[in-house]
C-alpha cells in the first residue's frame, strides 16, 4: 500500500517554491508528479513592454544566481540583431565575470548540497569560501548578485591594475578551498555512501530527455555550449569539458568540482590575455526586423534566448528557455526506486532553479478547467 | 513533615528537575556554542534555551484533526517522566534519591521510552513526515538498543551485581571501567549518538527529508515538553555514560566536568558528519556496535 509524501511547495530540502508529489511505500519511492508554476513573474511578456536596454535589466532578474549568465546571452542575442561586434576586452571581461559567477554558482550549490544530506559543517565552510568569489564580483562589477556589468555592445565597468592584484590573491584562495573540497569528496566515507549509486540517470535516458549542463555530462553526454558553440572569448581560451559516465549523483558531484577547476583556469588565462581597447561600442543602431537566437552555458546547463524584432525599440518576443526547465523532467525517473532520504540530495544533484522555470497556467473558475500557456498560443495570440 | 520537604527539594531542586533542567540547558546550548565556533558562525547565547522555552510555553499548542489527541499528549510527558526517574536515579555526588538492587535494569528501561515516546508522537500525529519519522526511529531503536544494552549490562555482570550505586562504588576503588573493557565503551558511546539524535545518526529527525520527523506536528506547550526532555538528555545520557564507564564521580564537580568532556566528544563527532541513511546507519549498529558490545560481554561473563 502506497501513501503520498507530499515535498513542497515549502519544505527545508527545497529552496524555492515547487510541489514534489511523492508516492511512498515505507521509505521507498514508488511514483510521483512534480508541479512548478508558484513562482510565475510574467517575465517574457515584461520583456516585450520595456526597451532593449532596460531588459537588460530584467533578464538579469530571471534568476538571482546566474543574473550575469542572462544579461550575457540576452545582450549577444540582441547584438546578432542589431549586427554589431562588441570590443574583445569587454568578450574577455565577459567571460571572467561568467566563470566567476559560476565559481559562485557551484560553491553554492556544493554547500546546499552537503546541506541536504546534514553536512552543515562543510555546507558553511562552502559559503565561506564563497565569499572570496563575491568579494571578486563586487570589485569587478561593483555588486555581488545582480552584477550589472554587461551592456547593449560591450560592458559597462573596466578591471582596473588594483582589481587584477585583487582577483589573484582571491582565485589563490578559491583555489585552496576547492583542493579542500576533493579531500572531502575522496576521503569521507559517510558522504560517499549517500552518493554513490544513487539516484541514476543512464546516458540513454539523459539523451531522450534532452537534460543539459552537468547533469548531462554526469551522464555521459558530451556537451557544453562554450566549446560547441564558443561565445564572448571562449574561442580563444583552452579548457576541458569534464565528463563523468556514471549518472549517478557523485558523477554529477565530480563534473561540477572539475569545473570549478577548468574555471579558475579559465579565468587566469582570461586575466592574462587580456586585449586593450575601448569597453563599448559608442553608437548602436536600431535592431533590424527579423529574429535572433543565441545561447550561453549558464552554469546549470544551455540557456536559450530568442528575439524577435519588429524595428521599433521594443522587442516584439522574448523568449527565455532556462536549463531547469529541460532538468526539471529528468527528477521523476531519478527518483523513482529510491528512498525518501534520498529525495533531497537528488532533487538538488540538478541544481534546479525552479522561479526561472516556471510558466502560466489559466484557471478558468467557472468551467473549472486548467490549461496552460504554450508557445503556439502565444504566438496565434501575437498573431491573431 | 521535615523529611517529606527535604525529598521534595531533592526531587525538584536538587539533584532533581530543576539542577538536570539547568545542567541540560547548558551542555545544549554548549553543543550549539561549539557547532557554530566550528562552522565559523557566532551561535546563540547561553539563555537561548530558556527563551525559546518560554516562548514555546506561551504559544498555542495545535492538535491537529487527524491525530490521535490524547496518545500526542501523553508522548512529551512520556519522555520527560522517564528522564527525570534516570535523573533521580543517577548516583551524583553523594549518592542518589532512589536506590535499590536491579536499578541498571530499570534505567536502561526508562531510557528507552524517549525513542518510544518519539514514535508514539510520530505515529499519533497524522502526518505522513511523522510515520515516516517513526518507522525510522523504531529501526534505528532495533539497531542500537541491543549493543547499548549489552554493553552496560556488561558492566553489572562483571561486578556481579545491578546497582548503579555498587557499580560507581566499584569504580571509585578499582579504576573506571572503560579501562577494563574498552569496547564495550566504545560500543556505549556510539549508541549515545542517536539516543541524543545527533549526526551521523539523525535521520528521524533529518529535517531537509522529513522537516521535524515525528514533531512535525508539535507546537506551542507539547512541543516545548519535548524541547525539555530533548535538553534533559543532553545531561541525563552522558551522565549515564559517565556512571557506568568514567567512574561516575566523588563529588558533583567531578561528575560534571566528565560529563562535559563526553557532551564535547560528542558535539565535535556531530560537527564533523554528514548524516547516514536510516538503513546504512542501521548496518552500522549491527556491523560495529553489536560485535564490540559482544565481545566483552562474553568476556565478562567469563572473566568477571
Amino acid at each position: 500500500m502506497s501513501s503520498v509524501l507530499p515535498i513542497g511547495p515549502f519544505h527545508p530540502a527545497l529552496k524555492e517554491a515547487a510541489f514534489f508529489k511523492l508516492e511512498v511505500e515505507g521509505e521507498k519511492i514508488v511514483g510521483g508528479d512534480v508541479k512548478f508554476g508558484y513562482m510565475h513573474r510574467g517575465i517574457e511578456d515584461l520583456a516585450t513592454k520595456k526597451s532593449y536596454h532596460s531588459n537588460i535589466f530584467l533578464a538579469e532578474r530571471v534568476c538571482g544566481i546566474c543574473s550575469t549568465v542572462h544579461s550575457t546571452c540576452y545582450s549577444q542575442t540582441v547584438e546578432a540583431l542589431m549586427n554589431i561586434d562588441p570590443p574583445e576586452r569587454a568578450k574577455y571581461i565577459r567571460t571572467i565575470v561568467f566563470e566567476t559567477e559560476r565559481l559562485a554558482s557551484h560553491l553554492l550549490w556544493f554547500g546546499v548540497g552537503m546541506h541536504e544530506i546534514g553536512y552543515d559543517t562543510a555546507y558553511m565552510y562552502m559559503w565561506r569560501e564563497r565569499e572570496h568569489v563575491l568579494g571578486i564580483l563586487e570589485a569587478v562589477c561593483g555588486k555581488r548578485v545582480n552584477l550589472g556589468i554587461n551592456t547593449l555592445g560591450g560592458v559597462r565597468r573596466d578591471i582596473t591594475p588594483d582589481n587584477e592584484g585583487l582577483i589573484k590573491t582571491k582565485l589563490d584562495l578559491v583555489e585552496r578551498a576547492v583542493k579542500k573540497i576533493e579531500g572531502l569528496l575522496n576521503e569521507d566515507r559517510v558522504l560517499k555512501a549517500r552518493v554513490k549509486d544513487v539516484g541514476i540517470l543512464p546516458k540513454d535516458e539523459a539523451e531522450k530527455l534532452c537534460v543539459v549542463g552537468p547533469t548531462a555530462r554526469g551522464s555521459g553526454v558530451d556537451i557544453d555550449v562554450r566549446r560547441d558553440d564558443p561565445y564572448a572569448a571562449y574561442p580563444n581560451i583552452e579548457f576541458e569539458v569534464p565528463v563523468e559516465e556514471k549518472g549517478d549523483v557523485l558523477s554529477r558531484v565530480l563534473v561540477r568540482f572539475r569545473e570549478l577547476l577548468e574555471s579558475i583556469k579559465i579565468i587566469r588565462q582570461a586575466m592574462n590575455d587580456l586585449p586593450g581597447g575601448p569597453l563599448a561600442l559608442d553608437k548602436l543602431p536600431l535592431p533590424k526586423v527579423g529574429e535572433a537566437f543565441g545561447r550561453v552555458e549558464a552554469h546549470r546547463g544551455e540557456l536559450v534566448y530568442y528575439v524577435k524584432s519588429d524595428g521599433t525599440n521594443r522587442p516584439e518576443r522574448v523568449k527565455i528557455r532556462t536549463p531547469s526547465v529541460v532538468n526539471n523532467n529528468s527528477l521523476l525517473p531519478m527518483l523513482l526506486g529510491e528512498t525518501i532520504a534520498d529525495a533531497p540530495i537528488i532533487l538538488a544533484s540538478i541544481d534546479p532553479c525552479f522561479s526561472c522555470t516556471d510558466r502560466v497556467t489559466l484557471v478558468d473558475t467557472k468551467k473549472n478547467v486548467e490549461r496552460t500557456v504554450t508557445l503556439s498560443d502565444l504566438r496565434r495570440g501575437r498573431t491573431s | 513533615m521535615n523529611s517529606i520537604l527535604e525529598i521534595l527539594v531533592a526531587l525538584l531542586v536538587y539533584p532533581g528537575f530543576l539542577f538536570s533542567f539547568a545542567v541540560g540547558g547548558i551542555f545544549y546550548w554548549l553543543y550549539r556554542k561549539v557547532r557554530a565556533r566550528f562552522q565559523a558562525r557566532r551561535g546563540p547565547p547561553w539563555y537561548q534555551f530558556f527563551v525559546d522555552l518560554i516562548k514555546l510555553f506561551s504559544k498555542e499548542s495545535i492538535i491537529p484533526y487527524s491525530a490521535g489527541g490524547s496518545l500526542m499528549v501523553l508522548a512529551p510527558t512520556l519522555s520527560l517522566t522517564s528522564l527525570l526517574l534516570v535523573a533521580a536515579m543517577m548516583p551524583v555526588g553523594s549518592g542518589s534519591l532512589v536506590e535499590f538492587e536491579g536499578d541498571l535494569i530499570v534505567a536502561l528501561y526508562f531510557l528507552a521510552l524517549p525513542a518510544l515516546a518519539m514514535v508514539i508522537a510520530g505515529i499519533s500525529s497524522g502526518s505522513p513526515y511523522g510515520s515516516v519519522g517513526s518507522g525510522r526511529e523504531v529501526s534505528m531503536m532495533v539497531g542500537y538498543e541491543i549493543p547499548y544494552a549489552l554493553s552496560a549490562l556488561t558492566v553489572g555482570f562483571s561486578i556481579r551485581s545491578l546497582s548503579l550505586s555498587s557499580i560507581v562504588g566499584y569504580q571509585l576503588e578499582n579504576g573506571a571501567f572503560f579501562l577494563k573493557y574498552p569496547l564495550a565503551t566504545a560500543a556505549f558511546l556510539l549508541c549515545l549518538l542517536p539516543k541524543i539524535s545527533r549526526r551521523p545518526f539523525d535521520a528521524p529527525e533529518a529535517d531537509t527529508e522529513i522537516i521535524a520527523g515525528p514533531l512535525t506536528e508539535y507546537s506551542g506547550l507539547l512541543l516545548g515538553l519535548f524541547e525539555l526532555a530533548n535538553c534533559l538528555k543532553w545531561f541525563v545520557i552522558p551522565a549515564f555514560a559517565v556512571t557506568l564507564f568514567f567512574g561516575g564521580g566523588a563529588n558533583i564537580v567531578e561528575f560534571l566536568v566528565k560529563c562535559l568532556g563526553l557532551v564535547l566528544l560528542l558535539s565535535v563527532i556531530d560537527i564533523i558528519h554528514p548524516r547516514y541513511r536510516v538503513d546504512q546507519g542501521f548496518k552500522f549498529f549491527i556491523k560495529w556496535a553489536l560485535p564490540l558490545a559482544l565481545i566483552d560481554f562474553v568476556r565478562s561473563l567469563i572473566l568477571p
